[in-house]
């Protein structure tokens, strides 16, 4: 009886420990959750089997938007920075230091070298609206070899991402790896998401 | 922490006592709640957003044409992959294709094609050719069928006009079936 009373008076539980951990848990996961970067364009990648994680560094990433425009994406800033100063110097591009800093803040982008000056000029908010026709890849005007020949000198280990749109033609696919296999690079790694295994496999 | 010590030196030690005791104690509960559930989101965003990666690997171009191995012709299997999702499949005997249309359906579509070629025929080799008109979308599916099915050989080639022609021809005689039977 006296055990049964002592229930009824109320089991509070001292839930400050709990409290405490979830909270140090909680901060642990903002910090370390990455902020999503706004992409310049849709990528909506197809699904696969394939579950292979994409490794973090050393990814030099091509994507095709569903328009079929192809941008240029290097994760790491210090390769940025070197890969600004090489393409400035390669092509004359003629730009200042506050516009190579820009680049290096942009971690996705997609205009040919034309606009590339016009595009690192620009303020935040103009860029939002300005519309990346994405970088050439024709068999007479081809930038994506000089973009990724030079960040392929920077960092020779550096693999090689594709992330296409699923509604991008194919034809875009196809000129984006022959550019790439004339120098001779053969490896590519599809980025896809994830699909369960058909049951019976 | 310096200002809790001067504050309780004020009031003395018996009042700051008393007041503890009198149930300054919150109801943890709901916020213990929140906490999970927000630990909860973070963690499943953070693991989930991982992209996976499908490994491709294409002939090389600059290679000396000799060294590489010859297929028989009863173990080429050619798959052209053309618009609105549709593909072609066909072997060839004696230099004459065996033509055929099929789609991605995993029941029934070329997933059984590769399936039944896998049984029949030893040391398979897939030849992959995508028409400008096909999506990208159709290159890692046809990719995926192939992992699926597990058929290890197969190769991403450029279209010729041969097979353009093939798909015209097959594209026509089903346009010509759809109005006869109309």
């Amino acid at each position: 009886m006296a055990q049964v009373k002592s229930k009824k008076g109320g089991v509070t539980m001292d839930m400050t420990a709990m409290c405490d951990v979830g909270f140090l848990l909680l901060t642990f996961f903002i910090l370390t959750a990455k902020m999503k970067v706004p992409e310049p364009a849709k990528f909506d990648v197809p699904s696969s089997v394939s579950d292979t994680k994409l490794p973090d560094e050393n990814i030099i990433r091509i994507s095709i938007s569903d328009k079929g425009a192809v941008f240029f994406t290097i994760a790491e800033q210090s390769v940025r920075r070197e890969l600004i100063q090489e393409i400035n110097n390669m092509y004359k591009l003629g730009l200042n230091d506050q516009q190579k800093h820009k680049f290096e803040l942009t971690e996705t982008f997609g205009v040919p070298l034309k606009e590339l000056k016009y595009f690192l000029t620009i303020s935040d908010e103009q860029r939002k609206e300005f519309k990346q026709k994405g970088i050439l890849v024709d068999s007479t005007n081809n930038e994506l070899k000089g973009w990724v020949r030079v960040a392929k000198t920077i960092n020779p280990q550096a693999r090689i991402a594709v992330k296409g749109d699923r509604t991008s033609d194919y034809s875009v696919f196809k000129a984006v790896i022959g550019s790439l296999q004339e120098m001779n690079l053969n490896k590519f790694s599809l980025i896809t998401s994830l699909e369960a295994k058909p049951s019976g496999e | 922490m310096s200002e809790i010590v001067s504050s309780g030196d004020k009031g003395g030690k018996g009042s700051g006592k008393k007041r503890t005791k009198s149930s300054t104690r919150v109801d943890m509960t709901p916020m213990v709640d929140l906490a999970f559930l927000l630990i909860t989101f973070f963690m499943l965003t953070t693991t989930l957003s991982k992209q996976q990666i499908m490994q491709l690997n294409m002939p090389d171009k600059n290679e000396n044409k000799k060294d590489r191995p010859e297929v028989k012709e009863s173990q080429a299997l050619t798959l052209i992959l053309g618009e609105n999702d549709k593909v072609f499949w066909y072997t060839t005997k004696e230099g004459v294709p065996d033509f055929h249309e099929t789609n991605f359906n995993p029941n029934g579509g070329i997933r059984q094609v590769l399936l039944d070629k896998n049984k029949h025929v030893q040391d398979l080799v897939v030849v992959i050719k995508a028409q400008d008109k096909s999506k990208y979308i159709n290159v890692v599916d046809i990719i995926d069928e192939m992992h699926i099915t597990k058929t290890e050989r197969y190769a991403l080639v450029e279209i010729t006009k041969e097979d353009d022609q093939l798909v015209q021809k097959q594209l026509a005689s089903d346009a010509a079936a759809e109005t006869a039977s109309n």
